[in-house]
């Protein structure tokens, strides 16, 4: 459930992200009609708290998997709730990267998806994979939230026998499998970064 | 090669205009090597980014190579732009990428096939001097190495003209003078036409064929640099001249200077040689046929396109009317003259 909403809400942030960023004035792309309009639509994103997200695309959710209860109908709402979030740390790798950068990709005659695919996306990935490493763990988060409607998974242990059980045991035994599948995907993270890392 | 006709360019802040460049006309002869050379804000900046379009000049023509580049749509200033290799202060070279795939980025978007990059690249490589560098990172390299890469890289697609925005700005004064004897080798080998700007003089004397002053946007002057150092007409002009030579009266003698002549006092010159200047061994011709001793202080001499220039500080050790003497036989060949104040020996 919460790899599956990674992958998705990593492609459509990715995209998202980059579209935030291109659209900016001195950008390959410049349009600040779109760019204004996508500022608008994540900003609207980031700010609904998710547990309430959840409950108001139930509608969409239906729509798409034919149902709002269980694992793969969480999916929806996960990815949803994170594209804006990792559409905004997208775009902070990118504006890390150096100005002088597009100078000369200009000057050597490269279209704007070369620039795109051979520029910024190598240039910036140590800051992609830190953007989805950061998602990955923002939805192990959240997903203890799906749990509420049925989402199954960790949260749900966690929600139904340690907060309505008053189970404590269990709840910390939950608890202690999300801190280890946490630390577990950051070290992968970290790895994964160093590999890329030639700056 | 490249030619600037009428042009003009203006930012809007707002209500407020700025005018970068005012009516620029220059002309770079094919195979030349040309300097622009103006302070920070001069428009130097701005006026090397109108050629190749990083900057869309508000009015007038740039034409590289027989190509008018404002009437050009964008596939086609796509393609002039890979014709235009640029070189830049802070290097530009793509982090993720090794020496040797930087090289390669501007033939990969030529489809060219990988036996044909891998031989271009080398031969670039070995062009630069970095063939023992090729697998490393630009994290690995120091300056001057990484400006040889961008160079190799600016050169991949064999174009005819090369522009250097401040490329050894960067640089110690000593991987500036590699740098630019490379540039020098390269226009001589390979006839590339060279369009570089700066803020430093030596930069010009160096390798420059051609020089122009820019100022607030206006072309001050300009000229063949073997002509320029010893006849530069305006103020600005001689001012940045001289910023060039490094002549300081010693301290001692500061305090025993004095702008009028005294008893047991000698005359303290600054002597100017130009590309007019004759020449002959002047100051000993003067120190035998006056009976004087010149005293040297400090001197800056060297050469640029091929003349002889810089100044002298001396102190002329002798009876007056003889110094008096000396100091006309200067000015009669053709020696710039200007008497800085009598020393006393104490």
């Amino acid at each position: 459930m919460v790899f599956v909403s990674a992958l998705f809400a990593s492609t459509f942030g990715l995209i998202l992200g980059l579209a935030l960023e291109v659209t900016k004035p001195h950008q390959i792309l410049p349009h600040s009609q779109a760019h204004h309009l996508l500022e608008m639509i994540i900003n609207i994103g980031r700010s609904i708290p998710f547990i309430i997200l959840l409950v108001a695309i139930i509608p969409i959710t239906r729509w798409i998997v034919g149902t709002s209860i269980g694992t793969v109908a969480a999916i929806v709402p996960l990815t949803i709730g994170a594209i804006p979030f990792t559409a905004r740390l997208i775009e902070a790798a990118l504006m890390e990267l150096p100005e002088g950068l597009l100078d000369a990709a200009h000057a050597m005659g490269l279209s704007s998806l070369q620039i795109i695919t051979k520029v910024f996306i190598p240039e910036a990935l140590p800051g992609i994979f830190n953007s989805i490493i950061m998602t990955l763990v923002t939805l192990v988060n959240y997903s203890a939230m799906a749990g509420t409607i049925g989402g199954g998974g960790l949260g749900d242990v966690a929600i139904r026998y340690g907060y309505q059980r008053f189970d404590l045991k269990m709840m910390l035994l939950t608890v202690l499998i999300l801190v280890l599948l946490v630390q577990l995907i950051q070290y992968a993270g970290h790895y994964l970064v160093k590999k890329c890392n030639h700056r | 090669m490249i030619e600037l006709i009428g042009i003009n360019k203006i930012y809007k802040r707002g209500t407020k205009t700025f005018h970068a460049l005012r009516d620029i006309n220059l002309h770079v002869k094919a195979r030349k090597i040309f300097g622009v050379i103006g302070a920070s804000g001069a428009g130097k900046s701005t006026l090397i980014r109108t050629i190749n379009l990083l900057e869309q000049p508000s009015s007038g023509e740039v034409i590289v190579n027989g190509y008018h580049m404002t009437r050009l749509d964008k596939e086609e200033l796509s393609l002039m732009r890979r014709k235009i290799g640029m070189i830049f202060q802070h290097f530009n070279l793509l982090s993720s990428r090794t020496v040797f795939q930087n090289i390669a980025l501007p033939l990969e978007l030529e489809n060219s096939p990988k036996e044909k990059i891998h031989a271009r690249v080398n031969e670039l490589l070995n062009l630069v001097g970095l063939c023992d560098r090729a697998h490393a990172y630009p994290s690995q390299l120091s300056g001057g190495q990484k400006q040889r890469v961008a160079i190799a890289r600016a050169l991949a697609s064999s174009p005819k003209v090369l522009l250097c925005d401040e490329a050894t700005s960067s640089l110690d004064p000593q991987t500036t003078r590699s740098i630019l004897s490379l540039l020098k080798e390269i226009n001589a080998q390979l006839g590339l036409t060279i369009l570089l700007i700066t803020h430093e003089m030596d930069v010009v004397k160096s390798i420059c064929d051609e020089v122009a002053i820019i100022n607030e946007g206006h072309i001050v002057e300009q000229g063949a640099v073997s002509w320029f150092f010893g006849n530069a007409k305006t103020d600005l002009a001689r001012n940045f001249i001289e910023s060039t030579f490094q002549l300081k009266i010693p301290e001692e003698y500061l305090t025993r200077i004095s702008s009028e002549p005294m008893e047991h006092s000698f005359p303290l010159v600054k002597l100017g040689f130009t590309g007019t200047t004759v020449n002959k061994p002047l100051i000993s011709e003067a120190s035998r046929i006056f009976e004087i001793d010149i005293n040297i202080l400090s001197a800056d001499i060297e050469y640029a396109g091929g003349t002889k220039f810089g100044y002298l500080l001396a102190e002329l050790v002798g009876e007056s009317h003889q110094c008096e003497a000396a100091r006309r036989f200067f000015i009669e060949h053709h020696v710039q003259l200007e008497t800085l104040g009598y020393v006393t020996n104490d």
